[in-house]
C-alpha cells in the first residue's frame, strides 16, 4: 500500500487540477467569508440592514481572529462539498479517461492496494485543503483586525481542532462520494455530472421540499442525507451568533460525525467492490 | 520446452453474454526465453486473451498460469512488463515522472527509470511532457515502462500500431533487442513479416479459437523448388530418378520438387545436360503471411 500511496502522491501533487480546485475553494472562502462581508460592513450601502437584529459591530466581530474558525466553517458549505466531490471524481475518473487504469493494474500492487493508496492520498489532500483553508482565514482575520486596531485574540485550540476535524470529514466524505461515482461509471464526466445533480437537486430541492412536512418518517429520511449531516455539523460548531428563533441543527454534532464517517466507509466499500470485481476493458 | 513454460493456458474462454464468445477454449504454451508471436485478424480475440493473461479481465472458464502465478497476482505481475493496445500515461507529467510512478507502483528503485529510457532511446526527451510526445515516442515510453521492472516476460500488444514507417523500423529493432537475451517476449502484431523474422514460435487464432501453434518453420512447411520445363514428361522421369518419386509433384503445368532450394543449380544443370529446356526455376517457400491468410480464411 505504501508503494501505491507514493505513486498516487507523486501524480496528484503535480496535477494542476487538484491545486486549481483548492485555489477556487480558497478564493470562495476569502470572497464570501471575508472580502464581501468586509465591504458590506465597512462601506455599507444606504439600504444595508444587519441580519436578524444583530448590530453592525457584532457582525464585524465575526471577521476578527477570535471568530475565524466559526466564520470559516460556515464557508465550507456547498462550495466545499462540490469542489471536493469534483476532486474525488477527477482523481479516480481520469484514470479511466486516460486509460492509465490498465497501466496501473499491470504493475505490482493488487487492485485493492491501489485503491487504498489513492484513498490515502485523497485524504491527505483533503487535510491540506483544510489546513490551508483555516490558515488563509486566520491571515484574513488578522489583516482585518489589525487594520481596525482590534486586539488579536485567538479561539481555544480545541475549538480550532474540532472545526478542522469536522471540515476534513466533510471534505473526505464528499470526495469519497466522487471517487465511488467515478469507479461506478468508469469516467469523471458522468461522476461529476451526477454528483452535482445530487448536490443541487436532491440535497437542495428535495430536502427543502421534505422539510415542509412535519411527519416523523420524512424527518428521519431527511436526517440520513449526506449534505444535511454536513450542514448540521457546520451549524453545531460554526454558529457565532444564535438569534432567538434560529432552528436547532437537524442532528447533533456527534450523530453527524458518525453518519458522515459511515458514508465514507460505504463509499470506499462501493469503490472497493467495483475495483475488485469489474473487468478493465 | 526444456526449461518450462512462462505462459500456459488451458481451455481459456471469455464470453460476453450468451451470444459473444471472444476467446474460445484457448490452449497456449509460451516457452521460457522465446519470442512468441500471437497472430490473428482484427477481432480474433488477441487483446482479450492478453488482458486475461494480465488479470485485467477475468475468464469465463479455463485457466492460465503466467510467470508461475495466476493472472493478476502481485507476485506474478512483478515479473511481467506489458504494453496493452495504446500507451496510457499521465499527459501532464514528463516521460521520466511517468516512469517513476510506474516504478513506485512496481516497487523498484528509480535508478531503473533512466536505464529503461536509455534502452528505448528516449533519454533526451525524458523531461518533456508525455502529452507532447509523438506516437512513436509514446509507444517507446510504454516499452520503457514495461522494462522498468526488468521483467522476465514482456507482453506487447500491437506495439507498432499507429507508427510511421520509421517508427516501425525502430520498434522492430527494439523488439529484436528485447528478445535477444533470456527474456520471453509475447508479441501480438499484424506485421507478419516482422513476426516471421523475430519470433521463434507463433500461435494463430481466429474467432477466438486457436488454429495453429508451433515454430515458424513448422507453420511455413518444408521449402521446395518449382520448375517449368519442356518436355515435362521426360523431366518428370529424370527427376523421379534423381530425387525419388515422392519428392516430385506435378502442379498446374509445373513440377514441385520437395528439396532444399540450395540444390536448384545442380538440378538445373542436370536437366539442361539431358536436353530439357528449363524456362522457370524458383524457390517455393510459404511466407508466414500466406500461412496466416490460409489458416484465418482471409486469403483472396
Amino acid at each position: 500500500m505504501i508503494n501505491s500511496f507514493t505513486a498516487d502522491w507523486r501524480k496528484l501533487r503535480q496535477r494542476p487540477a487538484v491545486w486549481i480546485l483548492g485555489g477556487i475553494m480558497l478564493v470562495a472562502l476569502l470572497l464570501f467569508a471575508y472580502v464581501i462581508p468586509w465591504l458590506q460592513l465597512w462601506f455599507p450601502s444606504s439600504t444595508f440592514r444587519p441580519d436578524r437584529g444583530l448590530t453592525i459591530d457584532q457582525m464585524k466581530s465575526a471577521l476578527y481572529p477570535i471568530n475565524f474558525v466559526k466564520n470559516s466553517l460556515t464557508g465550507v458549505g456547498i462550495v466545499g462539498s462540490i469542489l471536493t466531490l469534483i476532486l474525488g471524481a477527477l482523481v479516480a475518473g481520469s484514470e479511466f479517461n486516460w486509460g492509465t487504469v490498465k497501466t496501473v493494474y499491470t504493475q505490482r500492487p493488487g487492485r485493492l492496494q491501489t485503491l487504498f493508496g489513492q484513498l490515502g492520498v485523497v485524504s491527505v489532500i483533503a487535510a491540506i485543503f483544510t489546513v490551508v483553508f483555516y490558515g488563509a482565514a486566520a491571515v484574513a482575520s488578522v489583516i482585518i483586525a489589525a487594520s481596525n486596531g482590534v486586539a488579536i485574540t485567538w479561539p481555544a485550540a480545541i475549538d480550532v481542532l474540532k472545526a478542522m476535524g469536522a471540515t476534513w470529514l466533510i471534505f473526505e466524505s464528499w470526495s469519497l462520494f466522487g471517487i465511488a461515482l467515478a469507479y461506478l461509471f468508469r469516467q469523471s464526466a458522468m461522476a461529476i455530472g451526477l454528483g452535482l445533480a445530487y448536490v443541487l437537486a436532491i440535497e437542495t430541492i428535495v430536502v427543502r421540499l421534505l422539510s415542509g412536512f412535519n411527519v416523523g418518517w420524512i424527518t428521519t429520511i431527511e436526517k440520513g442525507f449526506l449534505g444535511q449531516n454536513a450542514n448540521s455539523l457546520i451549524q453545531s460548531l460554526g454558529q457565532i451568533f444564535v438569534p432567538p428563533g434560529t432552528p436547532a441543527p437537524l442532528v447533533s454534532a456527534g450523530q453527524a460525525v458518525l453518519v458522515l464517517a459511515l458514508y465514507g466507509v460505504v463509499f470506499a466499500a462501493m469503490a472497493g467492490l467495483v475495483v475488485r470485481t469489474r473487468d478493465v476493458a | 520446452m526444456a526449461n518450462g513454460n512462462v505462459i500456459t493456458t488451458r481451455g481459456l474462454t471469455k464470453r460476453y453474454g450468451p451470444s459473444i464468445t471472444a476467446v474460445d477454449g484457448l490452449d497456449l504454451e509460451v516457452h521460457r526465453g522465446e519470442v512468441f508471436g500471437f497472430l490473428g485478424p482484427n477481432g480474433a480475440g488477441k487483446t482479450t486473451t492478453l488482458r486475461m493473461l494480465l488479470g485485467l479481465i477475468r475468464p469465463t472458464s479455463g485457466s492460465a498460469v503466467v510467470a508461475e502465478h495466476r493472472p493478476g497476482e502481485p507476485e506474478g505481475l512483478r515479473r511481467i512488463g506489458a504494453l496493452i493496445e495504446s500507451p496510457a500515461f499521465y499527459p501532464y507529467l514528463s516521460g521520466r515522472e511517468n516512469l517513476k510512478i510506474v516504478s513506485d507502483y512496481a516497487g523498484v528503485p528509480h535508478k531503473r527509470v533512466d536505464a529503461a529510457l536509455e534502452e528505448v532511446e528516449l533519454l533526451d526527451r525524458a523531461k518533456d511532457r508525455f502529452g507532447t510526445y509523438s506516437m512513436g515516442m509514446k509507444q517507446r515510453l510504454a516499452v520503457a515502462a514495461a522494462l522498468v521492472k526488468d521483467p522476465e516476460l514482456m507482453i506487447l500488444d500491437e506495439p507498432t500500431n499507429g507508427l510511421d514507417p520509421q517508427g516501425v523500423v525502430e520498434m522492430r529493432a527494439l523488439i529484436r533487442r528485447l528478445g535477444s537475451g533470456d527474456r520471453t517476449v509475447m508479441l501480438s502484431s499484424h506485421l507478419l513479416n516482422e513476426v516471421q523474422q523475430i519470433a521463434d514460435r507463433v500461435a494463430i487464432i481466429r474467432k477466438g479459437k486457436l488454429v495453429a501453434q508451433g515454430t515458424v518453420h513448422e507453420l511455413r512447411g518444408e521449402p521446395a523448388i518449382v520448375i517449368r520445363v519442356t518436355p515435362a514428361d521426360a523431366a518428370h522421369r529424370q527427376l523421379d530418378r534423381m530425387l525419388g518419386a515422392a519428392a516430385v509433384t506435378g502442379v498446374d503445368g509445373t513440377l514441385r520438387l520437395s528439396v532444399n532450394p540450395d540444390k536448384a543449380a545442380d538440378i538445373n544443370q542436370a536437366l539442361v545436360a539431358s536436353g530439357i529446356k528449363v524456362s522457370e526455376l524458383r524457390a517455393d517457400e510459404r511466407t508466414l503471411e500466406e500461412v496466416f491468410l490460409t489458416l484465418t480464411g482471409e486469403a483472396a
